[in-house]
């Protein structure tokens, strides 16, 4: 699958900003999803559950613990694409 | 101290109106609620509150994991809390004497459905985990307690047709007991597609689409929904607050048919025995009912069971009654139907009449009904909720003077 950092962060931050109830411009690179953003864990694994459903991959449970941000999120994401191609 | 149970606001949605003063203005104008549905398109009749809109209530936050079981009883409760002068809006903690009983029939039905079909469709590890928490009965109780800071007791009663009244009734010896300040009790349900075909495929939707309560041509039910609840104190705990509250909610009885989960026992035993119950409790004989709203909704062998408990009870008395069957009105809710019903009885009690049954013409059974309002006077009102599942409950309400 052919997809850009730059489309991973743009739909990390659009779920993001979807459980949140903020606007994906609110979002920034490095804010801490549970401590700035108020993500809690449940909120956290349906971001990943879309993920997983949007890249067609699947991103163990104990990667969660250290996805701290947007940042975080778009490494893993394109560290399991790589796995998957 | 008295023991007495006082309501002391009131929070109702529904197909004829949101807001108390909304769902009195409609049922006494003799309007009803059934009519094109918006949830399933304008071939299907229902009774479902159009236009829902919870953040009118509610603000734009925190609705997204909600699901309408939950948004309807968060809006109904909010309004409830509001009227009573308990809203926990300011404060920072919540009120650990605040509870509420909801009482509801199909509950999560939607919500479990939903989950299922995303696990089959998508692959269970694909399904959302945030979705899973609404597939129990009680979560839409829960999610009105986080909202508005409800930190007594939350429970959840599931009766049928009768669990609105259950959960009154439930509510009222919590507060007799003195083990909670105020509660919020009634009942919520939501329509949804799994609801509306399975009561459509039991036969027990109106061809004609519309209810038509206690008619020899009367062809079955409309489904309807939202939320109903009432504000319950005891009469010093009101008293203490400054209120005078002229509402007291009266004796209780219940009973099971023990006879089928889907057909109403026509002998009326169970329903006869519940209302008898209720008439005992309130230490009141049949003479001293005033006016009662039935729980009919046009099905054919409910109503003929409804009509023979009446007159096992009321015998010849039955004739001199106002009789209303606001069903008629807003739909058949189910298990917030209960709620719906003894929330028309205080209105019908506070006005001394019985509201309209909307599209009323003639009854098979000699029953006092009428398009029109009905005055009385009086100071006890009966409320019936009987169901098909074999739950039947009856509730006495009490004017203070």
């Amino acid at each position: 699958m052919n997809v850009t950092a730059e489309d991973i962060r743009t739909e990390v931050k659009r779920l993001i900003a979807e459980v949140t109830e903020r606007t994906p411009e609110e979002i920034s690179d490095t804010a801490l999803f549970q401590d700035e953003l108020g993500v809690d864990s449940l909120m956290a694994m349906e971001v990943m559950v879309a993920v997983d459903k949007k890249y067609k991959i699947n991103i163990p449970e104990e990667e969660f613990a250290k996805i701290k941000n947007v940042d975080d999120t778009v490494a893993v994401v394109q560290r399991y694409l790589g796995e998957a191609a | 101290m008295s023991s007495r149970v006082v309501v002391t606001g009131a929070g109702v949605i529904s197909s004829i109106g949101a807001g108390a003063d909304d769902f009195e203005r409609g049922l006494y104008a003799g309007t009803t609620g059934v009519g094109p549905s918006q949830l399933f398109g304008e071939g299907a009749t229902t009774a479902e509150v159009r236009d829902f809109a919870p953040q009118n209530w509610l603000g734009p936050k925190g609705l997204r994991v909600l699901d309408r079981s939950a948004r309807l009883v968060c809006v109904s409760s909010h309004m409830a809390l509001c009227e009573a002068g308990l809203s926990q809006a300011d404060a920072a903690e919540g009120d650990p004497g605040l509870g509420l009983i909801c009482g509801t029939m199909f509950g999560s039905l939607h919500s479990i459905t939903s989950f299922d079909w995303s696990g089959l469709t998508e692959g269970p590890n694909l399904v959302n985990p945030m979705a899973f928490p609404n597939t129990v009965i009680n979560s839409p109780a829960g999610h009105a307690a986080i909202k508005h800071k409800l930190r007594g007791v939350n429970s959840t009663i599931c009766a049928g047709l009768a669990s609105g009244l259950y959960a009154m009734h439930y509510a009222a010896e919590f507060l007799r007991f003195g083990r909670a300040k105020a509660l919020l009790a009634g009942g919520v349900e939501e329509l949804c597609e799994e609801s509306f075909l399975g009561f459509r495929k039991m036969g027990a939707a109106s061809a004609s689409g519309s209810i038509r309560p206690f008619a020899a041509d009367r062809d079955g039910s409309v489904l309807g929904d939202g939320s109903a609840l009432w504000m319950l104190e005891t009469e010093d705990a009101a008293c203490a607050r400054g209120l005078r509250p002229v509402l007291e909610v009266g004796g209780f009885g219940s009973a099971h048919d023990a006879h089928s989960t889907s057909a109403f026992d026509v002998r009326a035993d169970g329903a006869t025995s519940a209302i008898r119950q209720a008439l005992a409790a309130s230490e009141i004989g049949p003479e001293q009912i005033a006016c009662i709203i039935s729980g009919a909704s046009g099905s054919r062998a409910g109503d003929l069971m409804e009509a023979r408990a009446l007159r096992n009870v009321f015998g010849d008395l039955l004739g001199g009654i106002p009789v209303s069957a606001p069903k008629a009105a807003f739909g058949e809710g189910l298990g917030v139907s209960g709620a719906f019903c003894a929330l028309a009885g205080g209105l019908a009690l506070h006005r001394q009449s019985a509201p309209p049954t909307a599209g009323y013409k003639e009854s098979e059974f000699g029953l006092r009904l009428s398009a029109e309002a009905q005055p009385f006077q009086g100071k006890h009102v009966l409320i019936n909720a009987f169901g098909c599942d074999g739950n039947n409950a009856a509730l006495v309400l009490n004017l203070r003077t």
